[in-house]
């Protein structure tokens, strides 16, 4: 296996990625694409990330992670960019590994927001990617802000017994043009109104063929709206597999949190795509 | 089989969703959720989601007071609070109908 550190350009700023390609002597199977989720779940969920891209690498999976504009490593202040630049991201950073792995298959996975961002790109006529892997996605953008903003109202409460304010006074702050902060990161106007047109409800009028859905929930719970989500994708033509798995929302916590079975799911999945 | 105390639900479900190694039985009453259990602020809002899954009530963001979330015992009063919250407002609609 052999991962390095690699650098492209995307409208206009440097974008950082990371690729993780099978040793030399073997044959590459397909690419994967990996769009992380952003706000502070990006670091969490690094660790579980990049130890899925070695999983798969071993399998002969070449995998590309990469930072959006404004995020992570790459170039740029977060409160510059919105959800329509992460899709141009994720489209030149897909055209970036078409380019060096040609005439391979493509496949895209995404976690929380980019279960949602990579759900968009490959849900559209012309997408490139035959399969996605969405991790935990995010149906509805503005609920999950709102749910992002509850969780800065229980960091107050920690830190001053008490929230300072409420949800719609944020939200309030955020129509009439000013920014919010969350977590360090500058929520804007523009994002809050972007996330509000991310929304994953059938009916899809395109979807990509192949996908697999994995919901990490409290004792493996079922999830209506990822039910929905399943259902809708199967109907628009698609085979679609929808697993729900006992284990801790990584992305949210800080330290060594175990996944492998989320790993192995995903890569049992993946390598029976081939049988 | 007797029926489980509230109390005994809200452990077993700070358990689950926090996924804590311990028996539900092992959280005390009165221990502090924060300094005793590691409770953080993403542990709690998986909490309140359980909360609201569990007992059908809402957290509104004005409750988010300390005090309600210090320990099992004063989730347990807030939560029978919210239940008599709704049940009075659903008793005052079928006087009102």
């Amino acid at each position: 296996m052999v991962e390095s550190s690699v650098t492209w350009d995307s409208g206009g700023r440097q974008i950082i990625g990371f690729l993780q390609e099978p040793s030399p002597s073997v044959a590459a199977k397909g690419t994967w694409l990996v769009c992380h989720p952003i706000f502070e779940e990006r670091k969490a969920a690094q660790r579980i990330l990049v130890e899925t891209g070695r999983a798969l690498t071993a399998e002969g999976w070449v995998v590309l992670h990469f930072d959006y504009r404004g995020c992570g490593d790459s170039e740029g202040a977060f409160e510059c960019f919105s959800v329509s630049d992460w899709r141009e991201d994720i489209r030149i950073a897909s055209a970036w590994l078409a380019a060096r792995y040609s005439g391979l298959s493509r496949g895209i996975l995404g976690l929380r927001l980019g279960g949602t961002l990579a759900w968009v790109e490959a849900a559209t006529s012309d997408s490139p990617f035959t399969r996605a892997v969405l991790w935990s996605p995010i149906l509805h953008g503005q609920e999950y802000l709102a749910a992002e903003l509850r969780r800065k109202l229980m960091k107050e409460m920690l830190t001053f017994g008490a929230g300072r304010a409420t949800r719609d006074e944020w939200i309030r702050q955020l129509r009439e043009g000013q920014s919010v902060d969350f977590d360090g990161y500058c929520v804007t106007p523009t994002l809050e109104r972007d996330l509000g047109t991310l929304v994953a409800e059938p009916p899809f009028l395109h979807a990509p063929p192949e996908g697999l859905i994995v919901g990490l929930t409290p004792r493996g719970r079922s999830d209506p709206g990822l039910v929905r989500w399943a259902e809708g994708w199967r109907k628009s033509g698609g085979t679609c597999t929808l697993c729900f798995l006992a284990e801790p929302p990584f992305w949210s916590l800080i330290g060594l949190v175990p996944c492998e079975r989320l790993i192995r799911t995903t890569c049992e999945w993946i390598a029976n795509r081939l049988k | 089989m007797s029926e489980e105390s509230m109390e005994e639900r809200l452990k077993r479900m700070i358990v689950d969703r926090l996924f804590l190694q311990i028996a539900p039985s092992e959280i005390e009453d009165d221990k502090k959720l924060v300094q005793d259990y590691g409770v953080d602020s993403v542990s709690l809002f998986e909490l309140v989601v359980g909360l609201e899954e569990e007992f059908g009530i809402r957290v509104e963001d004005k409750e988010f007071n300390l005090r309600h979330f210090e320990s099992v015992a004063a989730l347990g009063q807030f939560v029978r609070s919210k239940l008599g919250e709704s049940s009075s407002a659903s008793s005052l609609r079928r006087s009102d109908g």
